[in-house]
């Protein structure tokens, strides 16, 4: 299978300025430079990369919503804030394959007419942030980041912005409050931060898995990234794989590759001994499958789409048997409650009243009615707020309910009528 | 501009005007807690969801601009839920303590709880979340974090409007609320219109706070007495009460929209002219500081000015304040030369300049400079001492002739002056040396204009009654007058503008009702205009 993102994963000091220069970086710079930013746009545009934070949304479109001419200076920010429980990909990136990173995000730098960008990066990422920044160094020293890059005439910087932990950062609009030093808060759209972003400054937020594919795009050509996957959904995609199967990690596959290989083939299967249940394949937020429903379909965004789910992220969850449902939902409910920025009626309060009805469920002290009104909540959840993260606390409510009433019902005390009184 | 439709009712709105302001105009009133029509667009509070043709699920009306031939509806079964959803939310940890509430008769949540929500709790929680209450987070501004929806309001205020950046949204998830950086308070000179914004009871005002309970009070409008610009202000007065020491009683002012002057805003300082309506106020006429009566006053008057009176430009001087409305300095002015031949008049100041700042605060402390000024003309004298020395007697009208203020030369040949008529709504140093005294009333009580220091007119008007024997300034000077026999009938404000509107060329053409609530520019530029027609 062709290799995108991994092509040099785990080759001896490729994380080092000469060990990617002599897998062939920086060559797709180098190339990107000599066109034009709007041909180095067109060429992602022919490549079909979709955003890989978890939006799908086309990367080199993005890149086109940039006004021209607005005299305001533009910025990028290299969105590493990866908080999505589940989702391990862009650590991996990150930190085995640095270069490749900042090259994809230099190429986008220069296509979309930005001299400052961001690398904004999840406050947890320890790690991480030592390795970019190190790299950061080096490409300064080299004078890949400065003025007059590779005798182009371009001039760039970037800035290393590390988080102080949050999830709502990872959100493009939260990130870029972040950024601007305020407390990280999604901001209403429209304007949309193409427009007004960071500073009011047109801005482009992009992931690090699809800018990291760029370089690749560059060398190779938009056509040859296309030609990759399905129809809908072009290319490779990372799945950072978590859970009960027996070799847990971050596999590249082809989209459209089917559910059931990545787990029993890249994954090796189920642990020993253990019947799986569920998986939720795109990280925390999208509705959860049951195991066999997830298992049937391909890892691409409408097949899973059409299985009732979203692929997200690709953190896929697997679950098994001994995992109870309500006490796994009770889980994800503190999550959200405790990473809701609090700025949004539905999320603020939902989230918290949401997440004690699920701890007393769980712990045994359920009403028979808490299901009927989580259902309520989750229901002027959805859709009802500033971002996504409302949403990503309801559907996890409601799939959990559709596919596992049973294990909550087992919890709750019957319902009046059922006791007959 | 655009047509659209709200609820079936077709509007015409310039594009892209927000659908809240948009249904505003066919009548229709969109909930809303976080949307303020002078700050920044924040989104969060969810309440003005609306439904528009051809745009999937519900919209914030705030963020939504109007766009031709837009579908808007407003009481769907879909946003009628929305709402209801949404007081839901707001009511999961907010205290039901509306009986020991400030707000309570003015707040948001309480309204639209009625309108539309109104239904029992669903909310089956132990406890709801514990915050901290009665915060002193400003020398003006009490904080009850439980009591608040997170609407920042208070903070885009701070931001946006005196860019001092107080208040924050501090935490997160439903232990979001406001509060401030550490060691850091809520002290600016705008900050109790963070109070005013607040649609909940979360900021109150230390000022106000258990003073009244809002239902009591009416809310009418009027000018800010306290410095030149003349903010427009709402003035709350007690009016229905069976506690009749109650009635006339002023207990805050707050501002009223005008983007010509305040936009939404006024000053810290501004609001404690309430208190001048209902402190140090003069009761009954005095005689050498016995209760006399208004006739017993009068007569006073009489006998002390009768000797003088043919030689009135040396013996008599009269006095007044820029505190005084454009109608009162004429037809003061029109007494001392009409009924005393006294052609000249001394327009003077009552408070010293003070603070001042490049937004709202002006540091003339008085209302009407420009028209106390405009309505003396060159009648206006320049050398106050001169003008009093050697008198026999002095009318002051609101004016305090205090050494600070005026000097030592002022003050003693005000001094030396041997019958002191003074006219005045509170005590003063002036008004206890008075040796006839006769009470006034306050800015709230009575028609006039002030014109402030962008030479708009303004208008005042009689919001609230004394129960003490108070008489208007312009009663006074007319009783003054008829007791020498001058004949004058009651005097009406309108009509004295009418008639400086006939002399004056700076007020040419305006009248009472163009002035209106919100008052209009002099006519200089008018003036102008016409010259270059000649």
């Amino acid at each position: 299978m062709t290799k995108v993102l991994f092509e040099h994963r785990g080759k001896k000091g490729v994380d080092t300025f000469a060990g990617w220069e002599a897998v062939g970086g920086f060559q797709a710079l180098k190339r990107a430079l000599k066109m034009k930013p709007e041909e180095v746009i067109e060429e992602v545009k022919a490549s079909g990369l979709r955003g890989r934070g978890g939006a799908g949304f086309p990367t080199g479109v993005k890149w086109g919503f940039v006004p021209k001419n607005t005299g305001k200076p533009i910025y990028l920010c290299i969105n590493a804030d990866e908080s999505e429980p589940g989702t391990c990909k862009d650590r991996v990136l990150m930190e085995e394959l640095p270069f490749m990173c900042l090259e994809g995000a230099l190429i986008a730098a220069y296509a979309i007419g930005a001299k400052l960008a961001f690398w904004y990066i999840r406050g947890e990422f320890d790690l991480s942030e030592r390795v970019i920044r190190k790299a950061v160094e080096t490409l300064r020293e080299k004078g890949v980041i400065g003025k007059n890059v590779f005798g182009s005439g371009w001039d760039v910087d970037l800035v290393v912005h590390r988080g102080a932990g949050a999830y709502i950062c990872g959100e493009e609009t939260g990130l870029i409050s972040s950024v601007e030093g305020d407390k990280g808060q999604p901001k209403i759209k429209p304007p949309f931060p193409a427009v007004e972003g960071a500073f009011r400054c047109p801005t482009i937020v992009n992931n690090v898995e699809s800018l990291a594919a760029v370089p690749w795009i560059l060398n190779k050509g938009g056509a040859t990234y296309a030609a990759l996957g399905t129809e809908k959904s072009k290319g490779t995609k990372l799945f950072s794989v978590s859970g009960a199967v027996a070799k847990p990690g971050v596999y590249e596959v082809e989209m459209g590759y089917p559910m059931r290989d990545l787990i029993m083939n890249e994954c090796g299967g189920p642990q020993a001994g253990k019947t799986l249940k569920a998986i939720i394949p795109g990280g925390s937020s999208v509705p959860v499958l049951p195991a066999e429903t997830a298992l049937g379909m391909n890892l691409d965004y409408e097949s899973v789409q059409a299985a009732g789910s979203l692929l997200g992220s690709g953190g896929v969850i697997v679950i098994d048997e001994s995992q109870s449902m309500p006490e796994l939902l009770a889980i994800l409910g503190r999550f959200y409650a405790h990473e809701s920025c609090g700025q949004c009626t539905p999320c603020r309060e939902g989230t918290g009243w949401g997440s004690r009805l699920l701890n007393r469920i769980d712990d045994g002290g359920g009403k028979s009615e808490d299901m009927v009104t989580l259902e309520r909540i989750a229901r002027f959840m959805t859709g009802t707020t500033i971002c996504f993260l409302a949403s990503s606390m309801a559907m996890p409510i409601q799939s959990f309910f559709k596919h596992f009433r049973h294990e909550f019902e087992a919890l709750l005390p019957a319902t009046t009528e059922a006791r007959g009184d | 501009m655009v047509k659209l439709t709200v609820d079936g009712i077709e509007v015409e709105v310039p594009k892209g005007t927000n659908l809240i302001e948009a249904s505003k105009q066919a009548g229709v009133e969109v909930p809303h807690f976080c949307y303020h029509s002078h700050l920044s667009i924040a989104g969060n509070c969810r309440m003005c969801m609306v439904e528009v043709e051809g745009m999937r699920g519900p919209q914030i009306g705030c963020n939504t601009g109007a766009n031709e031939g837009m579908v808007v509806k407003t009481d769907t079964d879909l946003i009628k839920e929305q709402r209801a959803a949404v007081m839901e939310f707001l009511l999961v940890n907010h205290p039901i303590d509306c009986p020991v509430c400030d707000q309570a008769g003015e707040c948001k949540l309480q309204m639209y709880y009625m309108e539309h929500d109104r239904r029992d709790s669903v909310v089956d929680l132990d406890d709801k979340l514990n915050k901290g209450k009665a915060i002193e987070v400003g020398p003006r501004v009490m904080l009850d974090q439980e009591r608040c929806v997170a609407c920042a309001r208070c903070v885009r205020f701070c931001d946006e409007i005196t860019e001092t950046g107080e208040l924050r949204l501090l935490n997160r998830g439903d232990h979001t609320t406001i509060g401030t950086f550490p060691g850091r308070a809520l002290d600016n000179d705008y900050s109790v219109n963070t109070v005013d914004i607040c649609p909940v009871g979360a900021l109150t005002s230390r000022d106000f706070r258990f003073q009244a309970r809002v239902w009591y009070l009416r809310h009418d409008d009027s000018i800010c007495p306290g410095c030149a610009t003349g903010c427009n202000v709402k003035i709350s007065h007690y009016e229905q009460t069976t506690l009749q020491d109650y009635n006339g009683m002023a207990y805050r002012l707050r501002p009223r929209v005008n983007d010509e002057v305040n936009e939404a805003w006024m000053c810290d300082f501004g609001r404690r002219e309430y208190c001048q309506v209902n402190e140090a106020r003069i009761q009954q006429p005095f005689g050498h500081g016995i209760e006399i009566g208004w006739d017993g006053a009068l007569g006073h008057v009489k006998n002390a000015l009768l000797p003088v009176k043919d030689r009135g430009a040396d013996a008599i001087a009269g006095v007044i304040s820029y505190d005084a409305t454009t109608e009162e300095v004429w037809l003061f002015r029109k007494l001392l030369r009409e009924v005393f031949g006294q052609d000249r008049i001394a327009v003077v100041a009552r408070r010293a300049d003070g603070k001042a700042d490049d937004y709202l605060i002006d540091g003339d402390k008085h209302p009407n400079r420009a028209g106390a000024l405009l309505a003396a003309g060159e009648a206006a004298v320049g050398d106050l001492a001169g003008y009093l020395e050697g008198k026999v007697a002095v009318l002051v009208l609101g004016a305090d002739l205090t050494d600070q203020l005026h000097g030592e030369a002022v003050k003693s040949a005000f001094a030396a002056i041997n019958h002191k008529i003074v006219m005045a709504a509170n005590r003063s140093e002036t008004s206890d040396h008075a040796t006839i005294l006769m009470p006034t009333v306050s800015y709230a009580e009575k028609d006039g204009t002030f014109v402030n220091r962008q030479g708009r007119v303004q208008r005042l008007f009689p919001v609230l009654r004394k129960g003490f024997s108070c008489r208007r300034d312009l009663d006074v000077i007319t009783d003054v007058a008829n007791t020498f026999d001058a004949h004058w009938p009651r005097p009406e404000a309108a009509a004295i503008f009418a008639e400086m509107a006939a002399e004056l060329p700076a007020l040419a053409g305006l009248d009472y009702g163009t002035i209106g609530k919100l008052g209009a520019p002099l006519r200089d530029a008018a003036l102008s205009t016409q010259g270059r027609k000649a």
